[in-house]
């Protein structure tokens, strides 16, 4: 393109009329010239000119594709017009616009998420380059050896190490990160105001920290006078800045994090240390990973393995494959907005039949015409993207709020300070996936409106070939089926929530869990005994849950087959304390506990599964030894007593012998009043005994457990919520259109002496008959993704049961009634029809 | 006897014609026509086009001006680039025509 060129365009743009005119008078000056022509050859006038025009053809059209301005040109040419039809149905505009975004926003909202975890990455200097280290085996890295990898030559040109710690400042819980003096220069992290930390930190007496953004907003109410104040954790450090906003560090937990502070030996303890480093440029991951096994095979004993740190989580595709159900149940939901609007649009092009009839007829291209109707659906999917944004925003908003009153404090924290902003990402995805819905809910009423027997039906020809109103069932039948299918997937969560909510979990409300460190075991433990409050139940392994623990494989002495379970290591009191009574058999006696005998107790589940009569105690029992066998367990057990099933139904618990003051186990207490109180009054009296302690209830124990569910019921009830909306109103706009194009039938059967009733039935009738076409669709597709859910993952079914006859009995029942309901005002109104006034009215 | 053109030399039957200097579109199609002795019908269904997409290329130039018979007229002339254009097309045409007429005495 040359300036000249440029120039043209431009002026063919926007001095449109003053380009057409010069046309026109080029092109009239050289017929003049033709008839003059003509005229000197002996013709006379008028039939020199009728010649000169004749042989002219008309040249217009290619000279204004020469200007290679047409498509803008058309585009303006269609926006225009459409808008003017907008204008003139402004209700069918909006409504169309709500529906596309109510369909965007849903899809916006869980997008939003996903970008945040999986597709944005840190805000830190060159995020591609940071790579965390690990090894392929236990161990975890210590302060010398992180001294011992920096002053090695490796394929990192900088190294940082933290070590996270939980801290509770106010009543609030967050993790303060113990982080190596370069860990703000390597990062390229600046700080908000005040400063970051530097190496020599390490060396100063004065403890410092430096604050999150998210922290000192959500903790310290924004305290612009927060430099030189100190925070209240056992180091009682000087805050000397505030690190850049959005910063939260690269350890997985950055929605956590209260502070940084130099690590220090003695302080902290620098035995589990979290090392990311920068490759060099040029070093591929493999080549890495094979450079820094030499160090790692050398201090660990295993080779190295690296993690991206681009993005809080890396995916590959195999977890997106996974991920792939979650995102076609949301966009089933804007599919079938989709087929909502298609159904107006084609409604809208039936009215307008007779307009675009006259079109074609007068030699409209009908791509042409197609490409107008797609601008149409266009312009209504970009506000429709907007809102979608708009909504998802309030839908977040509000659903984080509600989260958060409902989880317990130390996750609801997190989310609380959890960003999930709109960035160009997540724009672009609402765009797109407007656009995309503008073709899907545009191309088809397009092609519909446009085809050639329209010019018959433009004057009033309706030919047999033609039965629009079969797109138009065949739409409202496919979103009964959705529907349909949304409905299962939330009954079948909602009995599965039912199913956890009377999951039995023992005694648990007035239970508290404590973790120590070894070395302090035996105070805290002085400690617990003197305080008349607290009585000393049970000790259990140290897990994060005592019902969701690690599994291992167990199978019967003489046979080969290994069932999988979990288990847990329990004193005891546990039985007694958490009112789980042995069954049959008898519980762990002291000795047994304190000589961690090769005796177990499981649950009725798993003694079921293993010995079909009916008769576990004494019976003798193989642990199956893998690599992730914890390592004191024997090869052979003898099942001493049987207990009532908790927790996990469907794999059961084997329980092993432990005491309250073997290390590494947690100790559970029991306390009267209100848990939250008692867990603050526990931490705050063993704080001063073990710094590192740690206390739950077990009442939050349960509630993080169950909460997903409740969650995924949530959602899924929204999700199933919005199909039986979407779906009441497709199926209430396509009667309450066929009532209307059959008025003049029903004038007439009325007439002939049809009773209201009768006709009324007529639409009741078609109605559900859309009902059971969606349902038998609807049905064996559930029923097979069920089977095929079944098989994928057996863990789903202990909460879960996907093929479950009482849900699809309750869907069908429910999508019945919900069609006949949405006929009700269609059908009155045709029972409404007065024959006489309907028959005069043509 | 009537030829239709072949694709591509109207583009430089046109740029020739302009190179004596300005011309309308009309006097453009009757100077072909003449000087191919009515051999060569330039029809103004392309004509026209061909002079806008040349007049893209910036090789020539319109102007409005005054005809000989005192109507006002657009009248085009060849731009520096469209010398240069000219002047290679010619080079190409002759090779290419060389080329053909060597291969009917010859081949």
């Amino acid at each position: 393109m040359n300036a000249q060129d440029l120039w043209l365009r431009l002026r063919a743009l926007f001095l449109r009329d003053k380009v057409e005119q010069e046309l026109g008078d080029e092109l009239d000056f050289h017929i003049e010239m033709q008839t003059g022509k003509n005229i000197a050859a002996g013709m006379n006038e008028e039939n020199a000119r009728r010649h000169a025009r004749l042989h002219f053809g008309r040249p217009e059209e290619a000279c204004r594709d020469e200007r290679r301005i047409n498509f803008f040109e058309t585009l303006w040419q269609d926006v225009q017009y459409a808008l003017r039809g907008f204008r003139k149905t402004p209700m069918f505009a909006l409504v169309v616009v709500a529906t596309i975004a109510v369909g965007l926003a849903v899809n916006t909202a869980v997008f939003t998420a996903f970008n945040a975890v999986a597709l944005r990455p840190y805000d830190v200097r060159n995020p591609n380059e940071l790579y965390a280290l690990g090894v392929r085996g236990p161990h975890s890295f210590t302060l010398a050896e992180y001294e011992d990898l920096r002053s090695q030559q490796t394929p990192f040109s900088d190294v940082i190490g933290s070590e996270d710690k939980v801290y509770e400042i106010d009543g609030r819980r967050g993790v303060g990160l113990s982080v190596t003096g370069n860990y703000f220069e390597m990062l390229g992290v600046g700080a908000a105001f005040g400063r970051t930390l530097v190496p020599s930190d390490a060396a100063n007496r004065e403890p410092v920290v430096v604050l999150s953004h998210a922290a000192w907003r959500t903790w310290f109410a924004a305290d612009p006078g927060i430099l030189g104040k100190r925070l209240s954790t056992p180091e009682n450090p000087i805050v000397v800045g505030v690190a850049r906003e959005g910063f939260g560090g690269l350890e997985g937990d950055e929605a956590n994090v209260i502070f940084w502070q130099p690590i220090k030996i003695g302080l902290q303890r620098g035995i589990d240390l979290y090392i990311v480093g920068r490759l060099k440029p040029g070093i591929g991951k493999a080549q890495a990973q094979a450079g820094l096994s030499v160090w790692t095979q050398h201090v660990a004993g295993y080779p190295a393995y690296l993690r991206s740190r681009e993005t809080r989580l890396q995916f590959d595709i195999n977890d997106l494959l996974g991920m792939s159900p979650i995102a076609v149940i949301f966009s089933l939901v804007l599919v079938m907005a989709c087929a909502n609007v298609t159904n107006m649009m084609l409604a809208r092009a039936m009215s307008r039949q007779r307009e675009i009839g006259i079109r074609l007829s007068l030699g409209a291209a009908r791509g042409r015409l197609i490409r107008q109707l797609l601008t149409e659906s266009t312009l209504l999917a970009v506000p429709a993207a907007l809102l979608g944004i708009a909504i998802s925003r309030v839908a977040i908003r509000a659903s984080l709020y509600v989260l958060i009153s409902v989880l317990p404090p130390e996750v609801a924290g997190a989310l609380a300070m959890f960003s999930l902003p709109v960035d160009w990402r997540v724009f672009g995805f609402t765009m797109a996936a407007g656009v995309g819905s503008a073709i899907l809910f545009g191309l088809l009423p397009a092609l519909q409106a446009t085809r050639p027997s329209v010019v018959q039906a433009a004057r009033g020809d309706f030919g047999n070939e033609y039965r629009p109103s079969r797109l138009r069932n065949g739409l409202v039948a496919f979103q009964i089926t959705i529907c349909a299918l949304l409905l299962i997937v939330a009954g079948v969560t909602l009995r599965g929530v039912i199913r956890s909510g009377s999951q039995d979990f023992g005694r648990v409300h007035d239970v508290l869990r404590i973790a120590v460190t070894d070395s302090s075991r035996a105070t805290v433990l002085a400690q617990l005994e003197s305080d008349p409050t607290v009585r000393v139940v049970a000790a259990v392994g140290y897990s994060r849950y005592v019902w969701a623990g690690e599994t291992i494989q167990v199978a019967l002495p003489d046979s080969s087959r290994e069932y999988r379970t979990r288990y847990q290591y329990t004193s005891p009191e546990f039985f007694t304390g958490l009112d789980l009574p042995v069954l049959q058999g008898r519980n762990f006696t002291k000795e047994e506990a304190a000589s961690k005998a090769p005796v177990a107790i499981v649950t009725l589940a798993l003694a079921q599964q293993l010995w079909p009569d009916g008769a576990a105690s004494g019976r003798s029992l193989r642990i199956v030894q893998q690599w992730n066998t914890p390592r004191p367990l024997p090869v052979s057990m003898t099942v001493v007593g049987v207990v009532r099933d908790t927790g996990d139904r469907l794999r059961g618990h084997i329980y092993f012998p432990t005491a309250v003051n073997d290390p590494g186990r947690a100790i559970l207490v029991r306390t009267p009043g209100d848990p939250a109180q008692a867990r603050r009054r526990i931490l705050a009296n063993l704080t001063a005994l073990d710094d590192d302690v740690k206390v739950w209830s077990l009442r939050d124990d349960v509630s993080t457990f169950t909460t997903p569910i409740q969650i995924i019921l949530w959602v899924t009830s929204t999700l199933a919520g919005l199909a039986l909306v979407l779906t009441v109103s497709g199926i209430y706009g396509v009667l309450a259109y066929v009532v209307a194009q059959r008025r003049k039938e029903i004038g007439i059967r009325m007439a002939l002496g049809a009773s209201a009733g009768k006709v009324a039935a007529i639409v009741m009738k078609q109605s559900l008959r859309l009902a059971v076409r969606g349902l038998a669709i609807a049905m064996p597709i559930a029923w097979g993704i069920g089977r095929v859910l079944d098989s994928m993952v057996p863990d789903l079914k202990e909460m879960f049961r996907s093929i479950d006859p009482v849900v699809y009995l309750a869907v069908a029942l429910a999508v019945l009634i919900v069609c006949l309901a949405a006929s009700y005002i269609p059908s009155r109104r045709a029972a409404g029809v007065d024959p006489a006034l309907t028959l005069r009215h043509d | 006897m009537r030829q239709d053109l072949l694709q591509g030399t109207l583009d430089l039957l046109i740029l020739r014609t302009l190179q004596a200097g300005p011309l309308h579109g009309w006097a453009i199609s009757e100077r072909i026509q003449q000087i191919s002795q009515d051999v060569l019908q330039v029809n103004q269904g392309s004509l026209y086009p061909a002079l806008h997409r040349l007049e893209h290329q910036a090789w020539i130039k319109a102007e409005w001006g005054v005809s000989d018979l005192g109507r006002r007229a657009r009248f085009y002339k060849l731009t520096a680039a469209g010398r240069k254009q000219l002047e290679l097309e010619t080079k190409s045409w002759d090779q290419l025509t060389e080329a053909i007429g060597r291969i009917m005495r010859l081949a």
